[in-house]
């Protein structure tokens, strides 16, 4: 895993009550046991971390999102910001 | 109990400083949301807000009185003489005494927090103004209100983040109904768009970027606004007495907390205020034809709205006519429930419904009649003014047209 990946994993499992099972990558976001304010600081720490602009807005239908294209959303934004530097 | 009735209505608003230029506005469905201009926008994301625009202090207040009232204050005490000078009421003697000011603010001087923790963190200054702390309290409001409009009786100011000015005109309504006072000067006022507290609202990603457009498929949040609103309430017996003119009457108040969760809104609390307020007033949901909703324009609000509206008024629901003046003005936080139920009380005087403005179609969540873009001419007999805010304070007040 990228560390990118492995820090969104990290914090979405430190956001969530303990009784969800192990992240899978093809979780849907709307369905990882986040409500829709956490949703919200997870961008937060995203961005935070990476210091990117995370495009999640709580108003946002996320259902059709998974897990694994928000990592890849992050990973571009980081690659992005990278090869600006 | 006493009967209680509006006799007056002050409004500072995006879209006009006085009571006729925001009527006009909101028949007309212009909108008062445009990009924000301050100091640090740059820095902003923020695309559209609700402000205030050409506000002249010097106009309403003595230059070396203006430095002891914040710009949230100011509004208040613009909107609070406006509404006396309409009632015709003049308060001295027993009757100074006899009159509450109870004003709702979500975050009070919120420009004089934010200019002085500007000066101490980022110019490093080592001193703030010596009123700062008068200027920025809750509750500064209230008390210029009381001070410059002569009121002696009970003053306080009335928190609850969205729902403060819907508390505190219910708790103006209170006082006057159990005969505590015989007039009260109520409302609400906010003025917190700064970049500390935008900068906060942006962090919250509910914001909308094009327009704020209630009930709406495709909406995309809700539009911070600014302003204030005030009613003077006093007796029937009152105000028939010296002949005042009798805008409507105040016949219910209802109030619930959720109890469940700091931002999303829970449709049982909304409906358990709706059903107060029915209750409170005597009425049957079929007595009401319209409700000015909450209306925020966020995916969450609207849709848990819609469903408190079902739950309370049932098949009647889809008669009712509803409409968001905050597609037009934009969330005024601890003002909005004031300006809205000036809203509410022209609408019983005129017969006429203002739009839910930049509405685009019918949401499948959102299935009511809510007033689409064109204002309505009907007969309203009664109607509500919902206010539901964040952590789950909801207050709902009911009025009816005058009929004597």
């Amino acid at each position: 895993m990228s560390e990118v990946a492995e820090e969104i994993v990290k914090a979405i499992t430190d956001m969530r009550s303990k009784e969800h099972g192990a992240l899978k990558l093809s979780d849907p976001l709307d369905k990882i046991g986040l409500n829709s304010l956490q949703v919200v600081e997870l961008a937060f720490v995203i961005e935070e971390k990476f210091n990117v602009e995370v495009p999640l807005n709580a108003n946002l239908d996320v259902s059709g999102m998974t897990l694994a294209d928000l990592i890849q959303t992050v990973e571009k934004l980081v690659a992005h910001k990278t090869s600006l530097a | 109990m006493n009967r209680v009735v509006v006799t007056g209505l002050g409004v500072v608003s995006p879209v006009g400083q006085s009571v006729r230029d925001y009527w006009t506005a909101l028949t007309e469905g212009r909108s008062g949301l445009s990009p924000p201009t301050l100091e640090s926008t740059a820095q902003l994301n923020t695309k559209l807000v609700g402000q205030v625009k050409d506000f002249d202090a010097t106009k309403h207040f003595e230059p070396q009185r203006i430095g002891l009232l914040d710009r949230v204050s100011q509004f208040a005490v613009v909107a609070a003489r406006q509404a006396l000078v309409q009632s015709g009421l003049s308060l001295s003697g027993a009757l100074a005494e006899r009159t509450a000011a109870i004003i709702g603010t979500g975050s009070g001087g919120h420009t004089t927090v934010d200019e002085g923790f500007h000066r101490l963190y980022a110019e490093r200054a080592t001193r703030l103004h010596p009123l700062s702390i008068p200027r920025a309290m809750v509750s500064a409001a209230a008390s210029q209100v009381s001070m410059y409009c002569d009121i002696k009786g009970p003053s306080y100011a009335i928190s609850s983040a969205c729902a403060s000015a819907t508390h505190a005109i219910g708790q103006a309504f209170h006082m006057v109904r159990a005969d505590t006072v015989t007039c009260a000067v109520c409302g609400g006022t906010e003025a917190s768009i700064t970049y500390g507290a935008m900068k906060g609202w942006e962090a919250m990603r509910i914001m909308a970027p094009d327009a704020c457009r209630p009930f709406s498929r495709d909406r995309k949040g809700m539009v911070i606004g600014e302003g204030a609103a005030v009613l003077v309430l006093e007796t029937l017996d009152h105000a028939t007495e010296r002949g005042a003119e009798i805008l409507a009457e105040i016949v219910g108040f209802g109030m619930s907390a959720d109890s469940k969760d700091l931002t999303a809104p829970d449709p049982n609390g909304m409906a358990r205020a709706i059903n107060t307020a029915l209750a409170d007033a005597c009425m049957t949901p079929e007595m009401i034809d319209y409700v000015n909703a909450h209306g925020t324009g966020t995916v969450a609000n609207d849709e848990a709205e819609t469903q408190a509206l079902h739950l309370s008024f049932d098949g009647h629901a889809r008669r009712l006519a509803v409409s968001s003046t905050k597609s037009i003005v934009g969330h005024a936080l601890g003002a909005a429930g004031a300006l809205e139920f000036v809203a509410v009380v022209m609408a019983l005087r005129d017969g006429i419904v203002p739009p839910t403005i930049n509405y685009l179609g019918p949401d499948p969540a959102c299935d009511l009649d809510y007033v689409p873009n064109n204002a309505r001419r009907m007969e309203i007999r009664a109607a509500l003014s919902n206010s539901f805010a964040f952590g789950g304070l909801n207050a709902v007040v009911a009025a009816r047209k005058f009929t004597g």
